[in-house]
């Protein structure tokens, strides 16, 4: 998007499902912001904003992807996909990119199709499977500078920024999730930036196809 | 149990495939390569999308490159020259930070805490690349690229594959250069050298060497060989490595010009 390159890879591993869920695999979804993308941020580990990333992607993707799907076998297998999100180049407005490279990743998946059978698990790298999302989300990102709404703000109209609004709705138009962050909005600044959103949503879903 | 990360469960493992992988050398080559052929390079520095923004960043990078060979892919950033850690060095420091992304590698999925083995490929990367750079143009101030491999194909392939793409984000940063390095690898399979293997190709051969070269300076700035091989037969693949650096080396040249002339 712009100057934001982000790109997102999804590593399927087999692990025992936990406990009080014998049925469900596991989703991890973890973003990288190294030194490498921006000068903002140091070398070591995640820094807040990346924590915050990484947590925020986590809630909105946690019931997108249908967990008891990823079971091989009820108790025993199941495939732990570890979705990570590394950016390459960061001029503002990551959480957007991450979202549709983590979607996009997410409906590229094709899982081998695994038995488990005395003890260990065997896959078959010819049959595989896509994953079925229970449902997509479309991000659009806002920054108020002063009194100016800016959508998809670049690096430095987000340093500007006294406050931020990000809207995800799914492929049906309906609200996914809502944060606002910094100064103060009034409902109508929020209600046209959810009319927006709805724009980008078509947008995206006919680039997504 | 990383607490500033999303945590799966704590052990996972590769299930077994059934398919088993076959002789990569049985019938020529798996992408119908020659033996001395470097996969086809693709590369790109500066902003990755053809849309150039207004307003350059001021934390954007001073120069970036993302590479392109075969299926390895590199992307690195060039930081600087900026204020250096000691303030009273005669030369310029080049510091090098090289990681694999977790989803890089095919043969397992890597850890975000970073191993002793990127660890140790950074260090080599600093050998290879520092003696090409100006540094004593670059007193008190310290040049970082951070490197980061988004697919590898072949380890030794990959090394070869993050020094052009570090040679070449540094001529696009405008460091001051003797020469770009340009980078081989080569793989030994029954007695005979393999240019640039693939993963599978290098599980199935006994020793690879990576050789770093300056063509303009006719110097090799670095060389790493891996496994058994007699004197002899160290001293072919050199010879080999050298002419396939320069090789690359046209490349590269070539796509430096061309991201100038756009």
């Amino acid at each position: 998007m712009g100057n934001t390159t982000i790109v997102c890879g999804i590593k399927a591993e087999v692990s025992e499902p936990d406990v009080n869920k014998p049925h469900e695999g596991f989703l991890t979804t973890n973003i990288d912001l190294s030194p490498m993308c921006s000068a903002n941020y140091r070398p070591g580990p995640p820094s807040e904003e990346a924590q915050v990333c990484s947590e925020h992607l986590f809630r909105l993707f946690g019931d997108c992807v249908d967990l008891a799907a990823l079971c091989i076998e009820n108790g025993q297998a199941v495939w732990a996909l570890s979705a990570d999100v590394v950016c390459l180049k960061s001029d503002g407005n990551i959480m957007d990119a991450a979202i549709i490279a983590l979607l996009a990743a997410l409906e590229d998946v094709q899982l081998p199709q695994a038995c488990l059978d005395s003890g260990v698990v065997s896959a078959s790298k010819t049959i595989t499977k896509g994953l079925q999302l229970k449902r997509r989300l479309f991000p659009a990102s806002f920054s108020l500078v002063d009194a100016y709404l800016v959508a998809d703000a670049d690096d430095a109209e987000e340093k500007l920024a006294t406050g931020s609004l990000l809207v995800v709705l799914d492929d049906n138009g309906r609200m996914a999730n809502i944060w606002k962050r910094g100064g103060c909005m009034d409902r109508d600044t929020i209600a046209r930036c959810v009319e927006q959103a709805e724009a980008r949503q078509s947008a995206l879903a006919k680039i997504l196809k | 149990m990383d607490r500033r990360r999303i945590n799966g469960p704590q052990r996972t493992v590769e299930p077994i495939y059934k398919e088993e992988a076959g002789d990569p050398f049985a019938n020529g080559r798996n992408d119908s390569r020659s033996l001395d052929q470097v996969r086809p390079i693709y590369m790109k520095t500066g902003p990755l999308s053809t849309q150039a923004s207004l307003s350059a960043s001021s934390a954007a990078a001073s120069g970036s490159a993302f590479y392109e060979q075969g299926n390895i892919r590199v992307s690195c950033a060039v930081y600087g020259p900026r204020q250096g850690r000691k303030s009273n060095a005669r030369m310029g420091i080049f510091d090098c930070d090289f990681r694999y992304a977790p989803f890089s590698c095919s043969w397992k999925k890597r850890s975000h805490i970073r191993g002793s083995d990127e660890k140790e490929i950074s260090l080599m990367l600093e050998h290879a690349i520092a003696p090409a750079i100006r540094l004593d143009a670059y007193p008190k101030a310290c040049i970082d690229a951070f490197v980061t491999v988004i697919e590898s194909d072949g380890k030794a392939a990959t090394i070869a594959a993050t020094i052009n793409c570090i040679s070449a984000a540094l001529a696009d940063a405008g460091i001051e250069m003797y020469d770009s390095v340009a980078a081989c690898s080569m793989g030994l399979w029954d007695s005979q050298w393999v240019a640039d293997c693939s993963q599978a190709e290098e599980n199935a051969s006994s020793s690879t060497m990576v050789v770093a070269y300056m063509p303009s300076a006719d110097e090799v700035t670095y060389m790493l060989q891996h496994g058994k091989t007699s004197l002899d037969q160290t001293d072919q693949a050199v010879q080999t490595c050298i002419n396939m650096c320069t090789r690359v080396y046209a490349v590269i040249c070539r796509g430096l010009q061309a991201s100038i002339s756009e």
